[in-house]
């Protein structure tokens, strides 16, 4: 059992700039659901809202389900900027989201035993002693999606995670996380502006429209307009149509 | 006609080098000394290094300087201390709460740009002539660059790792102390460089205005004696205070930011 996510009306104002205009989505338990849309549609600011980082000027969203067992924190980000903290060790960042949870003797035992089993996964094992600077930016993304795992979160909410990496990197990362968080369990919101990624990676794939962002499109893995010439084309139809308004003054 | 590229990526990469930090030392001394021998200037009004380094050995052996240096130091650490860590607390108040921002930043404001040495006078008639007024002096004039430094600085840590610990269920506290305490950290040691410096200042001040013993009070003493050699030998243990005090947090520095 896992949790999923309902957002209800959704709006979202940045000052006088209106991000999001009446979102309603359905995240299912347990399912990859992949956010596309043009540049400045509001994907970011949808992702914050859904993981309770920002709130909504209209609209809410609720959780549904039941956390499973030996969950951390329900609602987890994997940030695009990796956020590491740069004094702390590759072990220390993953070990800042465990702290909380225990001085015992025993919860610290339990703690570093997580932490080698996360870095592990993530084959950062050797470089639990590094410091953030002395990595490449894939081995500070693998330890963003360390810290996150090591939670056992029952949402994942990744933030483009891939598009601060160089294309190769990002490539070889791409396998290696999508397995990662199929292992994990977890329902998972990924936002990219990377149609290829949205792809392989969405059981669902949401396209939004451009800013305010709506919802144009939700489809299945399978479904006729879910590839990405398909993809492309709505993305097109949203850019050209926002070149006629200015156009049209 | 094929020729090597040039390397032209020199310079603007400063690192420290010891030696030669102590050789420019050495030679300063030594020209100072070789233009006293050779009547460049009158040692009537300017010591020489040797002369001072005599004057030292003196007041040392017959305690004096034992004594002076002994009450500067306790007023100059206990204000110094009092200071930092009211400015920090202060600081971290200002910077963290919105409801303390507006009202802390006028009142910060307001009272920095006065200048400290002007309030002596007046912390003597609250406090005395005693140990309080010397204390104040020095503590009331290190705490505000150190609560200005510390809104900076907590102003400065990035927010989103703040929003990174918040989204992992970190508590307020947890926050503070996990990611914006030690955010803040480079700055606050900077800040603590200039509010060593400071309080030296300060105490110097308050010790020639109203004191009978400490390093000021040393100085000010000579001065009316014309006894130049002891004057001047006052104003290098000054001297060797703040280098004591900027190598204690260079090495707080060396050991809290070695992430950098």
């Amino acid at each position: 059992m896992t949790l999923g996510l309902r957002a209800a009306g959704v709006s979202h104002r940045y000052g006088a700039v209106t991000a999001l205009e009446g979102v309603s989505l359905d995240i299912p338990a347990g399912e990859t659901t992949v956010i596309v849309g043009p540049s400045g549609c509001g994907k970011s600011t949808l992702l914050g809202i859904l993981g309770g980082l920002l709130r909504p000027s209209a609209g809410e969203v609720t959780v549904e389900g039941s956390a499973p067992e030996g969950c951390l924190n329900r609602l987890t980000y994997v940030f695009q900027d990796f956020a590491l903290l740069p004094w702390r060790t590759v072990a220390g960042n993953v070990a800042l989201v465990l702290e909380p949870h225990g001085l015992s003797r025993e919860a610290r035992e339990a703690r570093e035993a997580r932490i080698a089993e996360v870095l592990s996964m993530t084959g950062l094992s050797e470089f639990a002693d590094a410091w953030p600077r002395q990595l490449s930016g894939g081995m500070r993304q693998r330890v963003g999606i360390a810290r996150a795992l090591a939670v056992r979160p029952a949402v994942l909410l990744m933030d483009e995670p891939l598009s601060a990496l160089d294309a190769q990197t990002r490539e070889l990362l791409l396998d290696e996380v999508s397995a990662l968080i199929a292992r994990a369990g977890a329902t998972v919101v990924w936002v990219t502006h990377n149609l290829a990624e949205a792809v392989r990676l969405g059981e669902r794939i949401v396209v939004m429209s451009r800013r305010p962002g709506r919802i144009r499109a939700v489809l299945r893995r399978g479904e006729a307009a879910a590839t990405e010439a398909g993809l492309w084309a709505m993305i097109r139809d949203e850019a050209a149509d926002a070149a006629r308004e200015l156009a049209d003054g | 006609m094929a020729e090597p590229v040039p390397f032209r990526a020199r310079g603007f990469a400063s690192r420290e080098r010891g030696w030669a930090a102590a050789l420019t030392l050495l030679a300063v001394l030594a020209l100072w000394q070789i233009g006293a021998e050779l009547r460049w200037f009158s040692v009537a009004f300017l010591s020489t290094p040797a002369a001072i380094g005599r004057a030292l050995w003196h007041l040392a052996l017959s305690g004096e300087l034992g004594r002076d240096l002994a009450a500067s130091l306790g007023r100059l650490l206990g204000g110094w201390l009092a200071g930092t860590l009211a400015g920090l607390l202060a600081g971290l108040a200002i910077g963290l709460s919105s409801t303390l921002r507006s009202p802390g930043m006028a009142e910060v404001s307001a009272l920095f740009p006065i200048p400290k040495i002007a309030l002596v006078p007046l912390f003597i008639i609250w406090f005395g002539i005693g140990e309080g007024s010397k204390l104040v002096t020095v503590g009331f004039g290190v705490f505000f660059p150190m609560a200005i430094s510390t809104i900076a600085a907590v102003d400065a840590v990035p927010r989103n790792l703040i929003r990174m610990g918040q989204s992992f269920g970190l508590s307020h506290s947890a926050v503070v102390w996990r990611i914006v305490l030690p955010g803040a950290l480079p700055a606050l040691l900077a800040a603590m460089r200039i509010t060593a410096a400071t309080a030296i200042i300060l105490l110097v001040a308050a010790e020639m205005i109203g004191a009978e013993n400490g390093i000021g009070a040393f100085v000010l003493r000579a001065g009316n004696l014309y006894d130049v050699d002891a004057l001047m030998a006052g104003i290098a243990v000054l001297s060797l205070i703040g280098l004591a005090a900027a190598r204690l947090i260079a090495l707080a520095e060396r050991e809290l930011l070695k992430w950098r």
